[in-house]
């Protein structure tokens, strides 16, 4: 495998599952099962907190719509008990809130309704990133559908023709890689990438990304490294 | 210009340095009456034009009288006044007169012509408010009336997935399990269509809360939007044909609500168009419109259906074959593309099939320097 970018997967010890309607609930608990052994449920924040304390889970899957709590204050409380990666349910319209949920701390989101298997997936993508170093991440290294990307070395070839991309580029593909996985609020990349004030800077980062794209993509037409998460920001996806 | 004292200072200072002049060289033989009435004359002209009659009457008579002393004969000298002093003193008044009342007549005129300008703008500026306000509020009304008929086919249109729900997870189903479960995923995914759109209605009546409108790539709404019906195009061939524009193409709008408008378009393509067919995407400028277009090879819409198919739960006739849409996807597209001033146009495609136009207003004027500043990094090669 030359992609390293994402540490191993090795089974997670435990696994928490917060949310407060007792069917989907449920129905979480028997898709995780098939991942992990312990997986613990909560259906309020009180009771989320005492078991993140009391068990150390290596994730936490939260719906919002709890009794005791609403929307990102809930998750900074819940920030304050543990540092594992936190995956949010949430409505696929509540792009405000979404953004919010980001920089409250939330490490990614999944738009109800979804699949098992989209679950599942993004459970594990979400564990691999905080299992691998950042050391490994920068020394990221893939081919996918005759497109090379050499980030220690700063080279990409397309068919292995070599892509020249400008130096804001390469911060944007670096800060993006670093983040796999995660989606990321054109806010969060302009603060990582370009360092000064800028009045419209989402368009910026949005004509930036679009050059990005056109030289990184197998296909510049359709995405599927860096997708686009309307109305929330950009997500870097392991091929 | 307008201070009276500066213009009246002005032409008389003119008079004097005229008159100094002339006294200077008034014994030189070949100097004419002629040649002081020509200079007096314009003196009278160019006071006329500027200072109003009262100064145009003094310069007349200031004029005539260095004349006469001057030119007219005896020399330096009033004399006694003859034919000739009359006919120089009738010519210098009706000079004046005429030009001043034509620059007063011309003054009056340009007034005029102003406050009708100003007047013109003001209606002009009060109509486009009237009218924006007007597709504003048709906008609102027209999604008023798309909530209603989603409301009143939700009762009905619910009960069908939910029907087939029913049987399909009965113990003693008939089904396969293959079948039944992929019935099943269609049905919920239709479930959700209808929560989707009805929830966005819901937030509509607060339509500038709603909208999030910035400057977007139109290649990211292309590739994000096929990203996101991938589902349902599964069975068709999608080519998005690049638009090689440099500056990239951007449009205002919403992006969330762009991207339903172009899934709609790329559902409605799929539904209708035979499998395997290849559906085109395709984008270009056309002066400050931006127009994304989604092209199929199915049957297409007939003429006495072309304004049916934007009407809510209305279905060309073709689609009664394969109901399982809505009914709502075109009027819902045309409706929040109205909703940012742009629109959802048909035109019959060249060679059979359909093509839906999706128009945008193009953002390139909001951001003349952006699109300059990313080429120029770009390097060389």
């Amino acid at each position: 495998m030359p992609f390293q970018v994402l540490g191993n997967w090795t089974e997670p010890r435990s696994l928490l599952v917060v949310e407060d309607d007792d069917m989907l609930r449920q129905t979480l608990v028997d898709a995780l099962r098939t991942i992990c052994d312990r997986v613990r449920q909560a259906s309020t924040l009180s009771e989320a907190s005492r078991l993140c304390a009391e068990e150390e889970p290596d994730l936490v899957l939260l719906d919002l719509g709890l009794p005791d709590g609403d929307g990102s204050e809930l998750l900074l409380r819940l920030r304050e008990a543990t540092t594992v990666p936190i995956i949010v349910l949430s409505g696929r319209e509540d792009e405000e809130q979404k953004i919010a949920l980001l920089d409250a701390g939330a490490d990614d989101f999944i738009s109800k309704p979804c699949s098992a298997a989209e679950l599942i997936a993004r459970i594990r993508g979400q564990l691999r990133r905080s299992g691998a170093s950042v050391a490994a991440r920068k020394a990221v290294n893939f081919t996918c559908e005759g497109v090379e990307i050499d980030l220690l070395n700063q080279r990409v070839t397309r068919d292995g023709n070599p892509q020249r991309l400008t130096p804001t580029e390469w911060l944007l593909l670096r800060a993006l890689v670093l983040n796999i996985g995660r989606p990321l609020t054109p806010r969060q990349l302009w603060d990582l990438v370009w360092d000064r004030e800028f009045g419209d800077f989402a368009v910026h980062v949005r004509v930036h990304m679009t050059h990005l794209r056109r030289k990184i993509e197998p296909n510049p037409a359709i995405p599927r490294l860096i997708v686009t998460e309307p109305g929330v920001g950009y997500r870097f996806i392991a091929p | 210009m307008r201070n009276p004292v500066f213009l009246w200072g002005r032409w008389l200072l003119m008079y004097a340095v005229v008159t100094v002049v002339f006294s200077r060289i008034a014994t030189l033989p070949e100097l004419r009456i002629a040649h002081g009435v020509l200079v007096y004359l314009l003196l009278i002209v160019g006071a006329s034009r500027e200072g109003g009659r009262a100064l145009s009457g003094v310069m007349v008579l200031l004029s005539y009288g260095a004349v006469d002393w001057f030119f007219v004969p005896p020399r330096q000298a009033f004399g006694k006044p003859t034919e000739l002093d009359l006919i120089i003193l009738i010519g210098f008044f009706a000079t004046a007169t005429v030009i001043s009342q034509l620059v007063i007549t011309l003054r009056e005129t340009a007034t005029l012509a102003t406050a009708h300008a100003a007047e013109i703008e003001r209606l002009g500026s009060e109509r486009l408010t009237l009218e924006r306000d007007a597709s504003r509020a048709q906008v609102l009304r027209e999604a008023e009336r798309l909530k209603n008929a989603l409301i009143a086919s939700l009762a009905h249109d619910l009960r069908s997935p939910i029907t087939t729900l029913t049987m399909l997870a009965e113990a003693d189903s008939p089904f396969a399990t293959d079948v039944a479960l992929s019935r099943i995923r269609d049905e919920t995914r239709r479930l959700d269509e209808f929560l989707r759109t009805l929830g966005r209605f819901t937030a509509y009546g607060d339509a500038d809360n709603l909208l999030v409108v910035e400057s977007h790539v139109v290649d990211d709404l292309i590739g994000t939007a096929i990203l996101s019906s991938e589902s349902a195009l599964l069975v068709h061939r999608v080519i998005v044909h690049p638009s090689a524009a440099e500056p990239l193409l951007m449009v205002r709008c919403d992006f969330t609500l762009t991207l339903q408008i172009l899934g709609n378009l790329l559902v409605n393509a799929a539904r209708y168009s035979p499998t395997g067919s290849l559906i085109e995407v395709s984008s270009r400028d056309d002066e400050g419109v931006v127009q994304i277009t989604v092209a199929d090879r199915g049957p297409g819409v007939a003429e006495d259906e072309l304004e049916l198919v934007f009407r809510p739960l209305a279905r060309g006739k073709s689609a009664l074959s394969s109901p399982s849409g809505t009914g709502m996807g075109l009027a819902i597209a045309r409706t929040f593309a109205r909703a940012q001033h742009g629109d959802v146009i048909y035109s019959p495609r060249g060679g059979g099939g359909a093509e839906f136009r999706l128009e945008l207003p193009s953002a390139s004027h909001h951001h003349p320097s952006l699109a300059q500043d990313s080429r120029e990094r770009q390097p060389a090669g």
